[in-house]
């Protein structure tokens, strides 16, 4: 993504609109709805050799091969077994290639969310253990804060180690 | 030409135009060129100039609508349908008097004559005048847009008579290809004429009239017009190559050409009296007649007053019984009827969607059987009702596969060419058979065989078979003959390319490998492993090997393609005899046929293709070198040992190589041991890609969706052996203490039959 997408991003109108909303060791998270196209329940998955442990491996995602990351490993969080309510939230992001399906292995799901420009803050400079760029701000909402992510940056391919 | 039948081809030409001015939208710029065509189609039959005016009119307006200076392009476009219909009644001498022609023809002119001037200067009229006046970038784009239609156009077109006038050649009394292939010309000068194009053009023209002598038989098909049309196929594919990027560079659209030069041809072409015809060639491919036959019969042909068909000259002579030319002539026929097929052009994405589906429902059909709830109730009609279903899925499945098959014959008669060209510059003669083309092959295998086929014909012709008279010489026809065959075999294709040529020399690739390095003595290896010693990279890179072996030119770069498809390539030869070369490959690269191993929890699938044999450790095989390569020794062959489970880290269930399974594997003539737990058969599976995100990961091709909808990954052998490295190129391991000649280079005698577990 250029500079000119990132002033973009700082700008309101990115941010407006749903989010899902989700879980991820006690934090809530949110990543635009218009990149999610289905939630699954957790399936088998068939681990891949020689990769950096987030990216789980691969699932049969109704004849399609789609591969999975672990977004708690992802950011560096600490690996928890995965049970009943884990789900997996299957993406489409941004390939070079045009759209890439993946899916993200998240706690929870907890809700559809919409967020209000005016409620959303740039992200904060703070020596965060996440990278500030897979951040697009932070919502404040009642419940408390979410944090948007900005998925296609998150699950692009270099930052998942699977470049060569 | 009489005027009576310059009157029925006018009247025949106005109804074309009739018939394509139905088809036009005015908003599809080839449709409108094809109309354009048409109405320049009347104008020049129209010799006496009846129609004129009124033709002349009704294409400007056409024209305008092209160019996009017509703001209602439906209203223009019924002008030209209200002009044709006063061509079509002027025709029809349906006016008594020559005066109501002349006020209808008047009334028409000047209903549409004073319309360019309006639409120009009349501010209403939108769109009209601010699109012809000072090229604005709209227009430009417009423009572009224009040749954009025309370039993708006319290739195609050009695509399509390089192999009808290769077939041209072998029935050059068929109407219906020589109509196509007119037909094509006509419209290329047709549309390059209203946009200048006019090198592309005057190609066009000429070569449209030679056509038209041929159409009316005052020429016939020979070896140089065929020669000529392509020539020319190849200067206007030369001349509308770099238009697009000509326009958007601002240069003029057209490059120079040698017209000259053409027009010389093409006169010289024009001279040339006709050569042999189709039907003796047909004959004399099949065998029945001599060529000096056909010759004699074609020189009674042409001395007669009323020259008779040469099939009945023949028959006449008793140079070949009436069947035997009725079937040539069937066979004649058949080849322009199949071209009539009809297709529906589907996105191959939604080939794989569809694929993908069926698939599912196999899995999900078998895992509603496996229920144990069902087998509770063990109803009659719901287990008919079941076997039912999937007898209908089966159907379903096998129909999906087959949407991607297509016939063999585009990419053999691609070679046609090839073989014609190198023939020529090899100054050699070559006649090129094919049969089973109609054999069926997945869609995108066809662009993965060419490359490879393209190495082995030339291979075939370039070292393979000699020159004129070193055949001579050696006691065969002059004329070399490459067969090119294709046919199903246990579900692969087998592709043969045999040529009746010189042979491998077996002393001579001995030496050049011994040379090379590659082996230490032949004396030990059947002619089968030296056979395939011309497949070894580097056999034939160093210095020309036609002057040592007279093969191997790229040869690696052919066994490389076929084992990326999971295909096998084989070779068998005599000397003095010919060369046959037999690829084996998978019908589809949708499907590979996979053997389903268990390491650990997962399953992996090693493409059979790979697999030389599978076998349990007899004690004493396995040992180290230097403590840390592990090697198996099976039957005196050494070859390095490779834990799939440290490959793809996973905990096995036996991590003792004499407890587990052995199975050795080869690619690129490397073999190699991989080490799994246990064998779960032979499976058929549909190959799924792992997508963009993972397309650089090594020792895996892709997934396969098994029985349990679980994913299991195919291994990728090369992969497998660049990732755990060591050994050179024949499997050698570095450093190894054994006797060198102990080492089977290929190892291909434990080929054959691989011992299932």
């Amino acid at each position: 993504m250029g500079e000119s997408a990132k002033k973009l991003r700082a700008g309101a109108g990115e941010k407006e609109g749903k989010y899902l909303g989700f879980e991820l060791a006690g934090e809530n998270y949110g990543l635009e709805i218009l990149k999610v196209r289905e939630i699954i329940g957790m399936m088998d998955i068939t681990p891949l050799p020689q990769l950096p442990s987030h990216v789980k491996g691969v699932i049969n995602l109704r004849g399609k091969v789609i591969p999975v990351v672990d977004l708690r490993l992802k950011f560096g969080l600490e690996a928890s077994a995965y049970h009943e309510r884990t789900c997996i939230i299957v993406v489409e992001t941004r390939g070079s290639n045009g759209p890439v399906l993946m899916g993200i292995v998240v706690d929870t799901v907890s809700e559809v969310m919409s967020v209000d420009p005016a409620d959303v803050e740039a992200t904060p400079e703070l020596g965060l253990r996440l990278d500030a760029d897979y951040i697009m701000g932070l919502a404040k909402q009642r419940e408390g804060v979410k944090i948007l992510l900005d998925i296609d940056r998150v699950l692009n391919v270099q930052e998942l180690g699977l470049g060569m | 030409m009489s005027q009576e039948h310059e009157g029925e081809q006018l009247s025949g030409a106005v109804s074309a135009l009739a018939a394509q001015l139905v088809l036009t939208d005015p908003s599809d710029i080839p449709s409108m060129g094809r109309l354009l065509n048409s109405l320049e189609r009347v104008a020049e039959t129209d010799q006496a100039g009846v129609l004129r005016q009124v033709c002349e009119a009704s294409r400007q307006i056409a024209e305008r609508l092209v160019m996009g200076e017509v703001g209602d392009a439906a209203a223009a476009l019924e002008q030209v349908a209200a002009g044709t219909a006063l061509m079509q009644e002027i025709l029809d001498g349906r006016f008594k008097g020559l005066k109501t022609k002349e006020m209808r023809i008047e009334a028409f002119l000047s209903q549409v004559g004073g319309r360019p001037a309006e639409c120009q200067s009349a501010p209403g009229q939108e769109g009209a005048g601010a699109k012809s006046q000072p090229p604005d970038d709209n227009a430009e784009a417009m423009d572009l847009d224009l040749y954009r239609s025309f370039v993708a156009e006319a290739t195609e077109g050009l695509e399509q008579i390089e192999v009808k006038v290769l077939s041209l050649e072998e029935s050059p009394d068929d109407k219906e290809l020589l109509n196509a292939i007119f037909r094509t010309f006509h419209t290329l000068k047709g549309t390059s004429g209203f946009l200048s194009l006019e090198a592309v053009n005057h190609i066009a023209h000429h070569t449209e009239n030679l056509l038209d002598k041929m159409r009316d038989s005052r020429l016939r098909a020979n070896h140089q017009i065929v020669d000529f049309i392509l020539d020319t196929v190849d200067l206007v594919k030369g001349l509308i190559g770099g238009i697009l990027e000509r326009i958007e560079a601002g240069k003029s659209p057209e490059i120079d050409v040698d017209l000259e030069a053409f027009s010389r041809k093409l006169a010289a072409v024009e001279s040339e009296p006709g050569a042999t015809p189709a039907l003796g060639e047909v004959l004399v491919q099949k065998g029945l007649v001599s060529s000096e036959d056909i010759d004699a019969a074609l020189a009674q042909q042409g001395s007669a007053e009323q020259p008779a068909k040469l099939g009945e000259i023949l028959v006449h002579e008793g140079k070949a019984t009436a069947k035997e030319v009725t079937q040539a002539l069937r066979e004649q026929k058949q080849i322009a009827s199949e071209a009539a097929a009809r297709t529906v052009r589907v996105d191959t994405s939604k080939l794989d969607n569809l694929v993908d589906m069926v698939g599912e429902l196999v899995i999900t059909q078998s895992q509603v059987r496996q229920n144990p709830q069902l087998g509770g109730a063990l109803d009659q009609k719901l287990t008919r009702d079941l076997s039912q279903l999937s007898r209908i899925i089966s159907d379903l499945q096998r129909t999906a596969m087959s949407l991607r098959m297509v016939p063999i014959r585009q990419t053999f008669q691609k070679m046609i060419r090839l073989v014609r060209d190198l023939a020529k510059k090899s100054d050699k003669e070559v006649e090129l058979v094919m049969q089973g083309d109609e054999t069926e092959i997945d869609r995108n295998m066809v662009d993965e065989i060419y490359e490879p086929l393209v190495h082995m014909v030339r291979n075939a012709i370039d070292h393979g078979l000699e020159r004129p008279e070193e055949r001579e010489a050696a006691g065969k026809s002059r004329c070399g003959r490459v067969l090119l065959r294709a046919y199903h075999k246990g579900g692969s294709i087998i592709i043969e390319i045999s040529e009746d040529g010189r042979g491998l020399h077996r002393e001579r690739i001995v030496a050049k490998a011994i040379e090379k390095g590659l082996i230490d003595r032949g004396d030990h290896l059947d002619d089968h492993e030296v056979w395939n010693l011309i497949f070894a990279a580097g056999f034939s890179t160093a210095e020309k090997v036609s002057e040592v072996s007279g093969r191997g030119v790229g040869m690696d770069v052919v066994r490389r393609a076929v084992e990326k498809l999971h295909g096998k390539i084989d070779i068998q030869s005599t000397l003095g005899q010919g060369t046959i070369f037999s690829m084996r490959l998978p019908l589809t690269m949708a499907i590979i046929d996979g053997m389903v191993v268990k390491v650990g929890p997962e399953r992996y699938i090693i493409p059979t293709a790979a697999v030389r044999e599978s076998l349990r450790l007899e004690r004493g095989a396995y040992f180290t070198v230097a403590g840390r390569g592990e090697m198996i020794n099976i039957r005196g062959k050494l070859m390095p040992l490779i834990r799939l489970h440290q490959l793809f880290d996973v905990v096995p269930r036996y991590s003792d190589p004499y407890t587990s399974l052995i199975v050795v594997v080869e690619n690129e003539g490397r073999q190699k041991c991989l080490m799994v737990d246990e064998l779960l058969g032979k499976q058929e599976l549909v190959i799924k890609s792992l997508g963009e995100a993972l397309k650089s990961l090594k020792g895996v091709t892709g997934g396969a969706i098994l029985g349990d909808g679980r994913v299991g990954l195919i291994m990728d052998v090369g992969g497998i052996f660049d990732l755990t490295g060591g050994g050179d190129r024949l499997g050698r391991p570095p450093a190894m203490g054994a006797e060198p000649g102990d080492i089977d280079l290929f190892g291909l005698d434990a080929g054959g039959e691989p011992a299932m577990a």
